[in-house]
C-alpha cells in the first residue's frame, strides 16, 4: 500500500482528536472556573519503520493562559482567584487543587467545595465550627462575626504542575510539590470566575479541524479510489 | 470520535438544565419571598492519552502530558439566599424577614416546614397560617374580638381589644436557620424541608443572634432578577447551538469517512 495513505490517515486521526478537544471546552462553556485545553501537533518521522514519510500524531497539550471572566454574584461563599492561585481541598485521593470558588457550608459548620471537598487552612486543616454569621474577607481570612477563625490556604502554582482530574480539580504532576501558601492572598469575595473557554476561538478551530479533515479524506480518496484503481487496471489490463 | 460526540451531548444536557433552571425563575419572579436557583456545573474525568512525565525520547520527558476530557456535568441547583426587595402592602398580618432567617410552619403530618413567606391570614380559629392554611409555628391566635394587630421587631405579636387601651402581647414569633440554607430541600409552595446537608434549625428570636428583625406590613418580592436571567438565558441559547455545532461537526467527519468506499 501506498504510504501517503497511511500519512493521510495520520492526519485524519489528528483532526478527530481536535475535536473531541474542541467538544470538551464547549461543553463546559458554564462551567465555573473551567480552563480550556489545546492539543499540539508534532511530526512523526517514519524512518524508523523504512517509509520515507512523516506522518503527524498528537505532540502534547496546554492549557490556555487566562482566566475566565468575573461575575458579582453577591454570595457571601463565592470567591474568585487571581490567575494562577488555587485553594486547596482535600478529597479521598489527597489534597487537590481547584479554582471553583462557589464554597459553602456543610451542614456541621466545615467549608467545602461545590461538592463537599473540605476546604484547607494555611496549616492544611479542614475549617470547621462556623455559623451562620461566618463569612470570607478579601485578604483569605475566614472569619466568624468579627473573631477570625482560619486563614485559607491559596497557593500559587503554574500549569506546567498540573494535570486535570475533572470536577474542578487539579493534581500535582510527577515530582511536583506544594508549594507554601500565600501569606496575603489577594481574593474577590461575592465574585465567581466563569469558565475561561472563548466561544468564538472554539468555533473558527472547529471549522478549521473539520476543513483539514476533509482536505486528507481527498487525499486519501484520491489515492484509494482513482490512482489504486487505476494502476490495477492499466498493468492488468 | 465518539469521545466528541458524547462531550458534545453532555454540553447540551448542562445547557437545558441552565435553561430549566432560568424558566423556573422567570416563573416565578412574582412569588413573594422566592429565591432563586443557581445551576453550577464541573468538567468531567479525563482521560490520560499520554501521562506527565512519561518519557518523550531517551534524555527527556514530556512534561504535560496529553488528558483528553469526556464533557460537563451538572453540579448542583443552589439556592441562591440573599435578601429580595420589600414591597410595602399595609396589610397587619404581611411580615418581612429583614435579615437571615425563615418562620417556622406545621404541616399536616405534623412535621415543620420554613418558609421566607410571610404573607399570613387568620383562619376560622383566628390561628395565623400561611397561604396554603398551615398553621404558624409557635401557633399565634387572634381573639375573636380584635382591633388591631401589632407585631414588633423582635417578633412580639400584641392586640387591642375594646375598652381595653393597652395592647395585651399574646404570642412571640420565632425564627430559625440554618448553618447551610442552600442544603435546605424545596417542597413546592414557598416551603423548604431541613435536611442532613442544611443542618438542624437554630431557633431563636427575630433580632438575636444573627437573626434578622421582623417588619410589619411588608412582603419579601422574589429575587430574581428579570435583566440578570434574561442575559443567562441567551447564553445557555447560545452555548446549547455551540454544542450542537459540535455534535454536527463530529457527524460530518464520520460521514467523511464511510463516504471513503465507494
Amino acid at each position: 500500500m501506498n504510504h501517503e495513505v497511511y500519512i493521510a490517515a495520520s492526519g485524519m486521526r489528528l483532526e478527530q482528536r481536535w475535536l473531541e478537544q474542541i467538544s470538551q471546552n464547549l461543553a463546559n462553556v458554564s462551567t465555573a472556573a473551567y480552563r480550556p485545553q489545546r492539543l499540539l501537533a508534532a511530526s512523526h518521522d517514519g524512518r524508523a519503520l523504512r517509509w520515507p514519510a512523516v506522518a503527524v500524531a498528537l505532540g502534547g497539550a496546554y492549557t490556555v493562559p487566562g482566566t475566565g471572566p468575573l461575575r458579582e454574584t453577591g454570595r457571601p461563599w463565592d470567591v474568585a482567584l487571581p490567575e494562577g492561585r488555587y485553594l486547596l481541598v482535600r478529597t479521598a485521593g489527597g489534597i487537590r487543587l481547584t479554582r471553583a470558588g462557589a464554597l459553602q457550608l456543610s451542614a456541621e459548620g466545615r467549608l467545602t467545595d461545590a461538592l463537599g471537598h473540605p476546604v484547607l487552612d494555611q496549616e492544611r486543616r479542614p475549617i470547621e465550627g462556623l455559623t451562620p454569621q461566618g463569612r470570607l474577607a478579601g485578604d483569605g481570612r475566614v472569619l466568624d462575626g468579627e473573631v477570625e477563625r482560619a486563614r485559607l490556604a491559596v497557593v500559587h502554582v503554574e500549569d506546567d504542575a498540573l494535570q486535570r482530574e475533572g470536577d474542578g480539580l487539579w493534581d500535582l504532576s510527577e515530582g511536583r510539590s506544594l508549594p507554601q501558601p500565600e501569606a496575603q492572598p489577594e481574593l474577590r469575595v461575592g465574585w465567581l470566575e466563569g469558565s475561561a473557554t472563548r466561544a468564538l476561538d472554539e468555533l473558527v478551530r472547529l471549522i478549521e479541524a473539520q476543513r483539514a479533515f476533509e482536505g486528507y479524506q481527498k487525499v486519501l480518496s484520491v489515492v484509494i479510489n482513482d490512482v489504486n484503481r487505476s494502476a490495477v487496471r492499466d498493468l492488468a489490463g | 470520535m465518539l469521545r466528541a460526540l458524547w462531550s458534545a451531548a453532555s454540553g447540551m444536557q448542562a445547557q437545558q438544565l441552565q435553561i430549566d433552571t432560568i424558566a423556573n425563575n422567570l416563573a416565578n419572579v412574582n412569588t413573594s419571598g422566592f429565591k432563586r436557583g443557581r445551576a453550577e456545573f464541573q468538567d468531567l474525568l479525563y482521560q490520560t492519552v499520554t501521562a506527565p512525565g512519561a518519557p518523550s525520547s531517551v534524555a527527556t520527558r514530556n512534561p504535560a502530558g496529553i488528558q483528553l476530557g469526556l464533557g460537563s456535568r451538572p453540579a448542583s441547583v443552589k439556592k441562591l439566599f440573599s435578601q429580595g426587595d420589600i414591597k410595602k402592602t399595609d396589610n397587619p398580618l404581611d411580615l418581612v424577614i429583614q435579615g437571615q432567617g425563615f418562620f417556622k410552619i406545621l404541616l399536616p403530618d405534623g412535621s415543620t416546614a420554613y418558609t421566607r413567606d410571610g404573607a399570613f391570614t387568620a383562619n376560622q380559629d383566628g390561628q395565623l397560617v400561611n397561604a396554603q392554611g398551615y398553621l404558624l409555628d409557635p401557633p399565634i391566635t387572634l381573639p375573636p374580638d380584635t382591633l388591631t394587630i401589632n407585631v414588633g421587631a423582635d417578633g412580639t405579636v400584641s392586640v387591642t381589644q375594646p375598652g381595653q387601651p393597652q395592647a395585651t402581647p399574646i404570642g412571640q414569633i420565632q425564627l430559625a436557620n440554618f448553618v447551610n440554607p442552600t442544603g435546605l430541600l424545596s417542597l413546592g409552595g414557598n416551603l423548604y424541608q431541613a435536611t442532613e446537608a442544611s443542618g438542624d434549625p437554630i431557633e431563636g428570636t427575630p433580632g438575636l443572634d444573627g437573626l434578622g428583625t421582623i417588619a410589619q406590613g411588608f412582603l419579601e418580592l422574589s429575587n430574581v432578577s428579570i435583566v440578570t436571567e434574561l442575559v443567562d438565558l441567551i447564553a445557555a441559547q447560545r452555548a446549547y447551538e455551540l454544542n450542537s455545532r459540535a455534535v454536527q461537526a463530529a457527524d460530518e467527519m464520520m460521514q467523511r469517512v464511510h463516504s471513503l468506499v465507494r
